[in-house]
């Protein structure tokens, strides 16, 4: 059965077998005594000079009771205890997978060399668990080498932004059990982790600079890109920076940047380039030194109109406001359609449709009641209490239909139809009203477009972050083909079924998404969680320092027969006690002689 | 345990003392005395009850002693001879140096040996002298200062020795063919047969009752001491391990085994009485044995 030591300063105690022999070299102090037969002696050796006080060691009683005492105490200070070697010790190390932690690789390595296997030096198998905290639902390692623990840590990336730690400590609790270790690894040290975990923070407040931020602006002809760069450091930072577009690059540019500062960069999108990337001087943390930039366009919407010709005016100026909107030509399918409802001549409107309620004869009665809206996203927000309208009879309105709007007891909006076919109704005579000059019919329409541009399957170029779950319109008709993620390190497919998850590149840099030859989504993925690469609070701690003691408590049962060590402990060092004190042989022999005297 | 000792202890031993007289006696009965008429059989004849011989008559012996029976059976005369009864002498010689009082319970014993032999000698009739000694000093105490206790003056203004001085017994003016009880514990470093010599000289007979205690038969020493000596209060630095121990309980047993050889020699009975169990087991280890002491 192997033998653990808890407490190994108790080994200190063994400096008490050289303080005893040296004591016990002493001579003892002179016993005064009477004496009748000093002629008796003068014959033999003199003894002890005065000033020497040291003389060979005599073997005596107290002397081996009292090395028996220090050799049991020592025994009792160092806590012996008793381990199976058929126990089993689980260690689950949570890795927090937040992007700064990209910058401790060594320290990490270093840290996890240095603490984790003291950890279960002296106990029997130790089986190791590497989870991220970003739950994937598979384990990075799980066996009981602790090299191939290391060895897992190669495939490790950590990317992600702040996130909540909790989910993945419940889960390597979980794994670990009630007796088993869990240690949290990250580079910001948090105090009271919870479910017990010990913290092993392997970070230090490294300088950084890097990308911020992006904004890209598209003013007529011309995209400008705007990005942000900040000093995270609390020291000047001089660092280059080149733009690269394609295979060409510019000449580097300098910036220099006081401690905390953030600026701003920005230019103007080459005219032939739909995409361009911002390389600033590699420093120790990586994603926010390179930012990619795509020039954004929204899906292309088809639009035509039918009906009266008296809402053109309202009609021309929405499109103007409306980002790649077309009219549609011959031979094409319009997505969305303006017309008119005529109630004296009625109608039935197109499947997706904007439509104006038009009388064309000029109402003389104003619609009279309280504007109430309903709770639906699509009107959230917007006010209507501006609005004035005459009164017209209404559009028929079945049952289920979707008012968005009431002035009295009068239906104004109504959204009607699901999905791909929606009609957005404006149930009073948008011509003879003040609608057109109310900001919120302008958002609404806006935001109706939108939901159609949005299930519209087509070609979309954006700018994303990394991570970022993203939503593309795709063909998920029986038989579709599988949504196909390229990237500059591969491609990925992605099942129709499990297009809901679809997530943006861990890594930074251009993908595209496309549905066999159908290309969906042009993109970039950039880091864009500025507080992962401050490193202002980063900072080495641990608390791993004092869990073996705990992990050999828990895995170990203590000396069964303590209490008979300090019994004996007891025992000798009252003998020993006794044999010291007790009176000289001839004192004895007064006190009997005085008790017997008369 | 230096003199003097309270008064109420020593009168205890006194009272136990003249008990234990009528229990036992000095070896008084082991000699013809010469003196004055006593109790105890003299060299001579005598008018004492014990027959000792017949002889014819001659002129000028006492008619009263002719043996009239035997002139009836033979017609000549003849005369009964009687045992002569003196008066013994004795001289208790009481050695007062402080070895004598070092340890409580050696001082008792010697005390208590001291007016054993007073009384004894006193309940015989003996002619009893009383000397009290310390190396070459010594003083006469008259019979009167035992059991008054007031020979503790008289010893403690006799001079300090130094250590393990030998008593000069050959100055002391002992009568001819007296009986010499030395109470002594002989813890001095000369030839038995010189003390003894000086003890029997004129024709006297020597007893010598040696009271010991454990603490110098066995004293267990082991480790520093500092050795105060009983004589002069010297104080002396000794370091004591087995072996000096072993060689110490060797010299001391030699010492008086030597002392036991020379008075077997001198036909001087010598008893060590030791100090720790009672007066009566004390004396039947080695006194009575011996002859030093009889059963009275």
């Amino acid at each position: 059965m192997p033998f653990i030591i808890s407490n190994p300063l108790g080994l200190l105690a063994l400096l008490g077998i050289p303080v005893v022999l040296f004591i016990h070299f002493l001579q003892r102090e002179s016993r005064r005594l009477p004496v009748s037969t000093l002629f008796l002696l003068d014959h033999l050796q003199r003894q002890s000079v005065k000033g020497d006080r040291f003389d060979r060691l005599r073997q005596s009683l107290p002397l081996w009771l009292q090395l028996l005492g220090v050799v049991i105490l020592t025994w009792l200070l160092i806590q012996p205890r008793w381990t199976s070697s058929r126990s089993v010790h689980r260690v689950v190390i949570v890795l927090d997978s937040s992007a700064s932690m990209s910058a401790f690789r060594k320290e990490l390595d270093l840290g996890l060399r240095e603490k984790i296997p003291p950890l279960s030096a002296s106990l029997g198998t130790t089986e190791y668990s590497l989870i991220p905290t970003t739950l994937s639902g598979e384990n990075l390692y799980r066996g009981t080498s602790f090299e191939g623990m290391m060895a897992s840590l190669q495939q490790w990336s950590p990317s992600a932004g702040s996130h909540s730690i909790e989910q993945s400590l419940r889960v390597g609790r979980s794994l670990a059990g009630i007796g088993g270790t869990l240690i949290f690894v990250t580079d910001h040290p948090q105090s009271a982790l919870p479910f017990g975990a010990a913290l092993l923070s392997v970070g230090n407040p490294i300088e950084n600079a890097g990308f911020a931020g992006l904004m890209v602006e598209t003013v007529g002809e011309e995209t400008t890109w705007r990005a942000t760069l900040r000093n995270f450091s609390d020291k000047a930072l001089a660092r280059r920076w080149v733009l690269a577009s394609g295979n060409q690059r510019t000449e580097p540019r300098y910036v220099d940047l006081a401690p905390g500062e953030t600026r701003t960069l920005q230019g103007k999108f080459p005219k032939a380039a739909d995409r361009l990337s911002l390389i600033l001087e590699p420093d120790r943390f990586p994603l926010d030194d390179e930012i990619f930039v795509v020039r954004p366009v929204p899906k292309l919407i088809l639009v035509s109109r039918t009906g009266a010709s008296n809402t053109e005016p309202v009609v021309a100026s929405l499109l103007k406001s409306l980002e790649n909107v077309r009219q549609s030509e011959a031979g094409e399918t319009p997505d969305l359609v303006f017309a008119t409802y005529n109630p004296l001549q009625p109608s039935e409107p197109p499947p997706t449709s904007v439509v104006f309620l038009n009388q064309e004869q000029v109402p003389r009665q104003f619609f009279k009641g309280l504007i109430v809206a309903a709770n639906d996203p699509i009107i959230e927000d917007l006010d209507w209490q501006g609005l004035i309208a005459r009164s017209t009879p209404s559009i028929p309105i079945e049952d289920g239909e979707r008012v968005l709007l009431w002035q009295g007891d009068r239906p104004m909006i109504l959204l009607r139809g699901k999905g791909s076919n929606a009609q957005l109704v404006f149930n009073f005579d948008v011509v003879h009203s003040n609608a057109s000059r109310l900001p919120a019919f302008v958002i609404l329409i806006h935001r109706f477009i939108h939901r159609i541009r949005e299930r519209k399957v087509g070609l979309e170029l954006t700018n994303s972050e990394l991570r970022q779950t993203i939503v593309v319109a795709h063909d998920s008709s029986p038989g579709a083909p599988p949504l196909t993620l390229k990237t500059a390190s591969g491609r990925l497919e992605i099942p129709i079924a499990r297009s809901a998850q679809l997530q943006t590149p861990e890594s930074p840099g251009f993908f595209q998404i496309s549905q066999g030859e159908t290309p969906l989504l042009n993109s970039s993925a950039n880091f864009a969680d500025p507080r992962e690469a401050d490193f202002s609070q980063a900072a080495a701690r641990s608390e791993v320092e004092s869990l073996p003691a705990e992990i050999s408590k828990l895995q170990s049962t203590a000396d069964p027969a303590w209490q008979l060590w300090i019994g004996i402990l007891a025992v000798a060092l009252l003998l020993s006690w006794y044999v010291l004190g007790r009176p000289d042989p001839e004192e004895r022999n007064n006190v009997l002689s005085r008790k017997s005297e008369f | 345990m230096p003199l003097p000792l309270e008064i109420d202890a020593l009168n205890v031993l006194a009272a136990r003392a003249r008990a234990y007289a009528e229990l036992f006696t000095l070896p008084l009965k082991d000699r013809n005395w010469r003196g004055s008429s006593g109790d105890y059989a003299g060299a001579g004849v005598g008018s004492s009850l014990d027959f000792q011989d017949h002889r014819s008559y001659v002129p000028g012996d006492d008619p009263r002693h002719i043996n009239w029976q035997a002139y009836a059976r033979t017609g000549h005369y003849s005369l009964k001879l009687y045992r002569e009864e003196v008066r013994p002498l004795v001289e208790i010689i009481f050695d007062v140096s402080g070895s004598m009082f070092a340890t409580p319970d050696k001082a008792s014993r010697a005390i208590e040996l001291f007016y054993f032999a007073f009384a004894s000698s006193e309940r015989s009739g003996a002619s009893t002298s009383l000397f009290l000694i310390k190396g070459d000093h010594w003083q006469v105490i008259e019979g009167q200062a035992v059991f008054s206790h007031r020979w503790q003056e008289t010893a403690l203004r006799l001079p300090a020795t130094t250590a393990s001085a030998e008593p000069n017994l050959s100055a002391l003016p002992f009568r001819t063919r007296s009986l010499r009880v030395f109470i002594s514990d002989l813890l001095f470093p000369v030839s038995p047969e010189n003390t003894i010599r000086g003890l029997t000289r004129n024709f006297g007979k020597t007893v010598t009752l040696c009271p010991y205690s454990k603490s110098e038969d066995d004293p267990g020493w082991m480790g520093n001491y500092e050795f105060i000596d009983t004589e002069n209060d010297g104080k002396h630095q000794r370091r004591i391990d087995p072996a000096i121990l072993r060689r110490y309980n060797a010299a001391y047993k030699d010492h008086f085994a030597r002392w036991k050889a020379s008075s077997i020699r001198a036909q001087s009975p010598l008893a060590r009485i030791p100090s720790e169990p009672g007066f009566e087991a004390a004396l039947k280890l080695e006194a009575i044995p011996s002859g030093a002491i009889n059963l009275a």
